[in-house]
C-alpha cells in the first residue's frame, strides 16, 4: 500500500512535469491498467519464486506484488489527472511568491491532490480485497502454492465442500473490512476533506471518530508530534537554490530531439511486441489465436450484456437515494462496503446453487461476473446525484417537469460523466472477474463457462505458459479496444457537451 | 394580449398571493438556526414587488417557499384562494445562475417549461419560438448555453419563465450575476415589456440587495433584515413608470 503511495507521487509527477515522459508514461498507464491482475499472477509468481527460493516469502512477495499493481495504476492515474488540472490562479500565486519546485509539490500540488488520491485509495483498496483472496491460493501447473491467510482458507473450504467454513470467512471477512474502513478509510478521507478545492461547504463532511480522537486528546498529539514536526520540517526545505528562471510558456522546442525520442519508444514497443509474438509463436498456431479471440468475443459479450443490466438496476436506484441526502449518507458506505467486499468469497455458493439445479453454466456463471463489480455503478451514480446542482432541480420543479421529461432532459445528462466514470471501473472488474468467475469449482465438481477467463484461469492451472500469455494479450487488446472505441469517446462527449458549469 | 390587460387594470390591489406567518429553521447540530421569522407579505396584481436585504437574510429561502420548493416550518402561503403545497401552476421563477440545463439548447430549454405542461410539439414550440423572439434572443435558437455570454444566458432565463404564461414571475436576483451594463440592459427591456403590457404576468416578485434596482423597477419595497429574515419596512415607490434614472425627481431623497 504504501508502496503504491509512493510510486504514484514519482510516477505522477514525472507524467504531469514531463512533457516527453508524458508520452510514454501515460499510454503505458493505461496499457498496465486494462491489463488483467489476475492473468499474470502465474508469472509474478514463477518470478518471485526463483527470486527468494524459500517458498513462502516468494508467493509473499507475489502476492503482495499483486496487490500493489491492482492499486497502483489507478491511484497513479487520479494523481497525475489532479496535477494537470492545479487550478491556474493558484499556480501563479506559488509562482509569485517564488516557491521552489518542492515546496510547491508540497504546499499546492500534493493538497490539491489529496481528495481524489484518498477516494482512489479505497476504490482500489476494494479491489486489492478481490486480488488478495484470488492471489493467496494459486496452482500454477502441478504446483499449488498457498500463503496463510482468508483465500487459502476458503481455497481449503471449498476444495473440502465446507460451506459452514465458508460462512465464516464471508463473516471474517466483514468485520475485517468494517475495522479496515473504521480505523483507516474514515478518518483518512475526514481529514482529506479539507484539501476539497471549494469555497462552498459540504452539506454532510465526513466525520470519524477516531480523527476527532487523535485531534482532540492531548496524549495522542505528544505522541505523534515528533513525526508531524519532521514531516512539516521537510516540506518547508526549498530544496532547490533560489534563482530567477522565467516560467517557460512556448511549448514548441527542440523537435528533433522529440522526434528521436518518438522513435526511441516506438522501437522498444515493436520490440517488446515482437518478443511477445515471437514467444507464442513459438508454441502456437493460427488455430488457438482464432480459439483465444473467440472465447474473448464471448466474455466480452458477457461484460456488456451485464454491465447493461447492471445501470438498468442500479441507475434508477442510485438517482432515488441520491436525491435523499439522509438516505444517501447511509447507503452510500454500504455500497463502498459491498464494492470492497470480494465476491469470490461468494461464488462457493453460486456453484452448490448451480450444480444442485443443473442450470446451464454459461448463462448461470456470468452474473458472477459483475457481482462485485456492480457497486462501482451504484455509488458513482449516488456520487453524482448528490452532487447535481441544486438550482438546475429547482428549477425542474419549478416547471414541473416530471416523469421520462424529467429523466431524460434533467437527470440522466447530468449524472451520466459519474455513470460513465462508474462503468469503466466495473467494466475493468468484471474482465477481471471472468478469470476467476468463468471457472469455478466446488470440491471435486467444476463448474465452467466458455470464455477468455476459463480459458486464462484452466491454462493456468495446466501451466500452459504460451497459452497464457496469448490468453492476457488478447484480453488485454479487448479491454483496450473496448475502452477506446467505447468508453473514451462517451466519455469525451460526457466531458464536452455534458459538463455542469 | 386584451383580455389580460383588462385584469390588471380592473382589479387593482386584488391579492393574488398571500404569505401568513411564514417561518423556516434549519436544524444545525443540536441547536435550530431559524431563517425566517413570522413573514407576511402580500402580492397584489399589477404590481412589481421588491424583496430588498443583505446576503444570506433568507430572501432566497422566502421566495423558494412561495414558489413551492422549499416547505416552511410554519405558516403558510395562499395563492388564487389555497394553499401551496408542492410547485404550483402558474408561479415560475428566474434563477440568479441562470439553471439553464448545459446539454439542451436554447430551444429546447425554453421549451422544456412547455412540455412538463403537457402543451403539443408545434404549439410549443410555436410559443417557444415567439417567446424567444420577445426576448430579443432571434438566431440564438440552437445555441447551446456554454456558447452564450451571461447577459444573454440570463434572456434564455426569462424566454423559459415567460412562455409557460405566469401568473406570478418570482425573480431571484436576476442581474446580480451580470455585469452592471447588461443587467441595465435586460432590466429596461423587461420594464418595457411589462409597462408595454405584452407580458401574461398580473405581478412579479423580486429578491435583490441592490437598492436602486430595487427603487428603479418595483412599485413597493419590502425591507428584509437579517437574523432571523423578517420583513422589517415597507417603503412606496410612487414614481410611474418608465422611471429615468437622471430625472430630477428620482435623483431626489424623500420620494
Amino acid at each position: 500500500m504504501i508502496a503504491s503511495l509512493l510510486f504514484t507521487v514519482t510516477y505522477g509527477t514525472l507524467a504531469a512535469k514531463s512533457r516527453r515522459a508524458e508520452l510514454v508514461l501515460v499510454p503505458l498507464l493505461d496499457i498496465l491498467q486494462s491489463v488483467p491482475v489476475l492473468g499474470y499472477i502465474s508469472f509474478t509468481v514463477v518470478f518471485f519464486m526463483s527470486l527468494f527460493p524459500g517458498r513462502v516469502a516468494g508467493a509473499e512477495a507475489a502476492a503482495i506484488f499483486a496487490i500493489f499493481t491492482s492499486q497502483a495504476w489507478n491511484m497513479t492515474f487520479s494523481f497525475y489527472q489532479s496535477l494537470r488540472t492545479v487550478p491556474r490562479d493558484l499556480e501563479e500565486a506559488t509562482h509569485s511568491f517564488r516557491f521552489s519546485a518542492w515546496q510547491r509539490f508540497w504546499r499546492l500540488e500534493v493538497p490539491f491532490a489529496m481528495p481524489g488520491l484518498v477516494w482512489n485509495m479505497m476504490m482500489s483498496m476494494s479491489g486489492g480485497w478481490f486480488f488478495v483472496v484470488a492471489s493467496e491460493a494459486i496452482t500454477v501447473g502441478d504446483r499449488t502454492i498457498t500463503l496463510p491467510g482468508i483465500g487459502a482458507y476458503l481455497a481449503q473450504a471449498t476444495a473440502e465442500k465446507d460451506l459452514a467454513a465458508v460462512g465464516w470467512v464471508v463473516l471474517a471477512m466483514i468485520a475485517v473490512i468494517i475495522l479496515y474502513d473504521q480505523l483507516m478509510f474514515r478518518p483518512l478521507a475526514a481529514w482529506a476533506d479539507k484539501f476539497r478545492f471549494e469555497q462552498t461547504s459540504a452539506q454532510t463532511a465526513p466525520s470519524s471518530w477516531l480523527l476527532d480522537l487523535f485531534q482532540r486528546s492531548r496524549l495522542l498529539q505528544t505522541l505523534t508530534s515528533p513525526g508531524s514536526l519532521l514531516l512539516h520540517g521537510l516540506a518547508r526545505r526549498r530544496f532547490a537554490p533560489l534563482r530567477k528562471r522565467p516560467i517557460r510558456l512556448d511549448h514548441a522546442r527542440s523537435s528533433t530531439v522529440d522526434v528521436m525520442w518518438f522513435a526511441a519508444v516506438a522501437a522498444i514497443a515493436a520490440f517488446a511486441a515482437w518478443r511477445i509474438v515471437a514467444y507464442v509463436a513459438a508454441g502456437l498456431g493460427w488455430d488457438d489465436v482464432l480459439e483465444a479471440v473467440k472465447l474473448g468475443l464471448f466474455t466480452l459479450t458477457r461484460v456488456v450484456v451485464l454491465i447493461a443490466v447492471a445501470s438498468l438496476i442500479w441507475v434508477p436506484i442510485g438517482v432515488q437515494v441520491g436525491l435523499r441526502p439522509k438516505l444517501a449518507e447511509k447507503i452510500q458506505p454500504l455500497a463502498q462496503f459491498l464494492a470492497a467486499f470480494p465476491a469470490n468469497l461468494l461464488f462457493p455458493m453460486f456453484v452448490v446453487a448451480i450444480v444442485h439445479f443443473h442450470l446451464n453454466p454459461d448463462i448461470w456463471l456470468s452474473p458472477l461476473i459483475i457481482l462485485g463489480a456492480q457497486w462501482y455503478i451504484l455509488f458513482n451514480v449516488i456520487a453524482g446525484t448528490t452532487a447535481y446542482p441544486n438550482d438546475f432541480r429547482e428549477a425542474a420543479t419549478n416547471f414541473r417537469m416530471r416523469g421520462w421529461q424529467w429523466w431524460h432532459q434533467v437527470m440522466l445528462p447530468g449524472i451520466f460523466p459519474y455513470f460513465v466514470t462508474g462503468a469503466i471501473t466495473a467494466a475493468g472488474g468484471a474482465w477481471n472477474a471472468s478469470i476467476v468467475a468463468e471457472a469455478v469449482s466446488w470440491g471435486d465438481t467444476k463448474v465452467t463457462a466458455h470464455g477468455l477467463g476459463a480459458y486464462i484461469a484452466e491454462n493456468t492451472a495446466a501451466g500452459d505458459y504460451p497459452k497464457i500469455v496469448l490468453g492476457i494479450a488478447i484480453m488485454s487488446m479487448l479491454v483496450t479496444l473496448f475502452n477506446r472505441l467505447l468508453w473514451r469517446p462517451l466519455y469525451a462527449y460526457a466531458e464536452d457537451r455534458l459538463r455542469l458549469d | 394580449m386584451v383580455a389580460i390587460d383588462t385584469v390588471r387594470d380592473t382589479t387593482p390591489g386584488e391579492p393574488i398571493l398571500t404569505v401568513r406567518g411564514v417561518s423556516r429553521g434549519f436544524a444545525r447540530g443540536v441547536s435550530e438556526v431559524r431563517v425566517l421569522a413570522e413573514v407576511n407579505l402580500s402580492l397584489r396584481s399589477g404590481e412589481i414587488v421588491g424583496l430588498l436585504g443583505r446576503s444570506g437574510s433568507g430572501k432566497s429561502t422566502l421566495l423558494r417557499i412561495i414558489a413551492g420548493l422549499i416547505k416552511p416550518s410554519g405558516g403558510e402561503v395562499i395563492y388564487r384562494g389555497r394553499p401551496v403545497t408542492g410547485p404550483a401552476e402558474g408561479i415560475a421563477m428566474v434563477f440568479q445562475t441562470f439553471a439553464l440545463f448545459p446539454w439542451l439548447t436554447v430551444l429546447q430549454n425554453v421549451e422544456a417549461g412547455l412540455e412538463a405542461l403537457g402543451v403539443p410539439g408545434t404549439e410549443s414550440r410555436r410559443r417557444a419560438l415567439s417567446g424567444i423572439d420577445l426576448i430579443g434572443l432571434d438566431g440564438f435558437e440552437s445555441a447551446y448555453p456554454r456558447e452564450l455570454s451571461g447577459g444573454m444566458r440570463q434572456r434564455v432565463g426569462f424566454a423559459r419563465a415567460l412562455v409557460v404564461e405566469p401568473t406570478i414571475l418570482l425573480l431571484d436576483e436576476p442581474f446580480s450575476a451580470l455585469d452592471v451594463l447588461t443587467a441595465e440592459t435586460i432590466r429596461t427591456d423587461l420594464l418595457d415589456l411589462w409597462i408595454e403590457r405584452r407580458l401574461p404576468i398580473r405581478s412579479m416578485l423580486l429578491v435583490t440587495h441592490n437598492i436602486e434596482e430595487a427603487v428603479f423597477m418595483c412599485d413597493r419595497i419590502l425591507i428584509f433584515s437579517s437574523n432571523p429574515g423578517r420583513v422589517s419596512g415597507e417603503i412606496e415607490v410612487v414614481f410611474p413608470h418608465p422611471r429615468n434614472r437622471l430625472d430630477d425627481a428620482f435623483r431626489q431623497d424623500g420620494g
